[in-house]
């Protein structure tokens, strides 16, 4: 386990006591790519959390989201379709 | 399009990850090995943030560690944890010569504030009764193996007094702030099934 994740802040991915909680296998898998793709050094993960923070100021403008685990997920999907 | 879907049907979401999942591999940027080891770290070993902030500054303030041992609920609640079973939570301390482990033996006490959800080994009948019985042989099983002059005290959680562990600061670490500490600090450690490791 490298990846430095953030605790607090608009990029950490929600925490129940400190564990990440999936509530959806997909889940788990978007954020297994986003790490796994850091860890690859297809992007560094300074420049994901940035690209994860725009994204999700954006969609807060468009409408009210919390961040549950599930926004940050798909948040972070659409920033790992651009490796493509 | 319709909007509306059937029970068994995934949404676009689940739909898309998979299929983004399927070409990042077919690229060769991600190797699904690798990527399943990953997720079962992050699962299984990430650990409770709320007591790994507690252990952290017990072992960067001797007040606040002396606050700590001695009333546990007073001293985490000034840090802000406090709930449901978290009501009495009494700290042991780890060090060299003295090794705590918690354990439930009447069905999965737990302090839940600072440790979150107990782990499913935590909860197991053979866990809480052999850890009694034999408990060096149960921690080396876990991969703990103590010295035979280590003494090894067993705390018994129950809805009145739920224990935590303030496990011992690993060597080497003397240089490293309380915000550089708070990942070494793991839910094992804390149970005391484990040791905390310098980085």
């Amino acid at each position: 386990m490298t990846a430095p994740l953030d605790i607090d802040g608009l990029a950490a991915p929600p925490r129940a006591n400190g564990e990440l909680v999936f509530a959806e296998p997909w889940e788990s898998r978007a954020f297994g790519m986003a790490v796994t793709l850091s860890e690859a050094g297809v992007f560094r993960w300074a420049e994901f959390q940035a690209a994860l923070i725009a994204r999700w100021r954006s969609a807060r403008q468009a409408m009210t989201m919390t961040m549950t685990m599930t926004t940050w997920a798909i948040t972070t999907t659409d920033r790992l379709c651009s490796c493509l | 399009m319709t909007t509306t879907s059937g029970p068994g049907e995934r949404p676009p979401v689940a739909l898309r990850t998979e299929a983004l999942e399927q070409l990042l591999t077919e690229r060769g940027l991600i190797d699904p090995q690798v990527m399943n080891g990953i997720i079962t770290d992050y699962e299984t070993n990430v650990g409770p943030l709320n007591g790994a902030k507690v252990v952290a500054r017990a072992w960067t303030d001797a007040e606040y560690r002396q606050r700590l041992l001695a009333d546990g609920t007073a001293a985490i609640k000034e840090l802000g944890f406090s709930g449901r079973q978290g009501e009495h939570i009494v700290v042991a301390e780890n060090t060299s010569t003295t090794h705590n482990v918690v354990v439930c033996t009447l069905c999965s006490c737990y302090p839940w504030p600072v440790l979150g959800l107990p782990p499913s080994w935590y909860k197991d009948p053979a866990y809480r009764s052999r850890i009694v019985r034999e408990p060096r042989a149960v921690l080396a099983e876990m991969g703990l193996e103590l010295a035979d002059n280590v003494r090894i005290i067993v705390r018994d959680s129950t809805s009145e007094v739920r224990w935590m562990v303030l496990p011992e600061r690993p060597a080497g670490t003397e240089h490293l702030t309380e915000e550089a500490l708070v990942p070494l600090v793991t839910r094992d450690a804390m149970v005391g099934v484990a040791k905390a490791e310098a980085p």
